[in-house]
């Protein structure tokens, strides 16, 4: 079900101090979550669940997919992820997933930011122009 | 047949590609053509979204973790989890005189099967009409053709004039006797038989009207031989709620063009 209005501002404000120094705290969010299971304030289901959507974003924003035509070998892979990390800080998380359909290069997605270096995106790129 | 090879080359050597960055979000909730769309943080306000498939939205509601945008076209198509991505560009139209004696859609794409609009020029859907001030008073009058409304009720250009009556009374046929008469006296002034006769080009907005309402139309007009000075804007009411107020817009921002070209924003509002 729709999450209410009322639910969505309490799950903003739980969001809004779940952070210490602009990282997600860990043990904010879980006593925080104990807290609401135990009190169980009004609507708690739906507050419980846009804040899970909320901290499911916010985690997003630092995790980077990346994506290959074929597995990347071990040392292109340590490389690539060296270099995430120096641009965007150690705490970056990094997975690898493999899509044929890319054909061949890279496509990595850190958040809603997406560098799309695949065949698949230039072949596509190609096509708009010569239309 | 060198020079096509050469020019061949050229456009090759001339096509690029490189590394894209863009900006995406993941489509959550989709229904009536309204989509809500969690990411694409660095969206603007009515900026056009690219859906899979060759489909644009436009981002109305900018929210803190999502964004509530109107799809333009077939949505059918459109899933939940469907990725997005923003394209920096604005909803835009195409507009100019190239568009005079064409039927087109709430987009400005021809729907008369006449080939493709011949206009270089686009225009934003989404503008803030100009104030007041800068507009021309009316002073022109709009010769309807119909003596009993020229003599009793003149109308002048740049005014509006709203049509009331029960249904199959003669409303639109005013209209499109008024539409006619305007292409009459444009011919006339070409021909020289009228002096400082600014030409007057009418746009005909079909919104929610059926399609065959809409050729019917057309055809009278094309008889006529008003089509040529004549946009018709057709939004049917097989097409979603998108593009029947988009088509209004449209209305708007073609007049518009011309309008302040003239240098009276109001002519065709």
């Amino acid at each position: 079900m729709k999450s209410t209005k009322e639910a969505r501002k309490v799950s903003r404000q739980l969001f809004r101090h779940s952070f210490t120094s602009g990282k997600l705290d860990e043990e904010k969010i879980s006593h925080m979550v104990q807290t609401v299971l135990a009190t169980k304030p009004r609507r708690y289901v739906d507050v419980l669940k846009d804040y899970q959507r909320l901290l499911h974003l916010e985690a997003e924003k630092r995790h980077a997919v990346i994506e290959s035509a074929t597995p990347l070998n071990r040392s292109l892979g340590d490389r690539i992820v060296a270099n995430l990390q120096a641009r965007y800080g150690e705490d970056l998380t990094t997975e690898f997933r493999t899509n044929p359909e890319l054909l061949g290069g890279l496509r990595i997605k850190i958040g809603n930011d997406v560098w799309d270096g695949s065949v698949r995106n230039r072949l596509n790129q190609l096509q708009e122009k010569l239309q | 047949m060198s020079t096509i090879l050469q020019e061949l080359e050229a456009t090759i050597s001339g096509l690029k590609t490189d590394t894209t960055r863009s900006n995406v979000g993941t489509v959550r909730e989709i229904g009536d053509g309204v989509a809500k769309i969690e990411g694409l943080s660095d969206v603007m306000l009515n900026e056009m979204i690219e859906f899979p498939g060759g489909l644009y939205g436009i981002a109305l509601n900018l929210e803190e973790t999502e964004v509530g945008a109107i799809i333009v076209g077939d949505y059918t198509e459109i899933r939940e989890g469907t990725e997005v991505r923003t394209t920096g560009r604005l909803l835009s139209v195409p507009v100019g005189k190239g568009l005079l004696g064409r039927v087109v859609d709430a987009l400005g794409q021809p729907i008369d099967g006449k080939g493709p609009v011949k206009s270089d020029e686009t225009y934003p859907l989404e503008k803030i009409a100009p104030g007041i001030i800068k507009r021309k008073s009316v002073s022109v009058p709009v010769q309807t053709g119909i003596l009993p409304v020229d003599a009793m009720i003149p109308i002048g250009r740049g005014q509006r004039e709203l049509i009331i009556g029960d249904r199959a009374t003669g409303k639109t046929t005013i209209a499109i006797d008024t539409i006619i008469n305007q292409a009459r006296l444009n011919k006339a002034a070409e021909e020289g038989k009228i002096k400082n006769h600014k030409p007057l080009y009418c746009i005909y907005v079909g919104v929610g009207q059926k399609n065959m309402s809409i050729a019917r139309t057309v055809d009278v007009l094309e008889k006529a031989g008003a089509l040529a000075y004549t946009i018709v804007v057709s939004a049917p009411a097989s097409e979603g709620a998108t593009n029947l107020s988009r088509a209004v817009r449209r209305r708007c921002d073609g007049g518009m063009v011309h309008g302040e070209r003239n240098g009276c924003a109001d002519r065709f509002r």
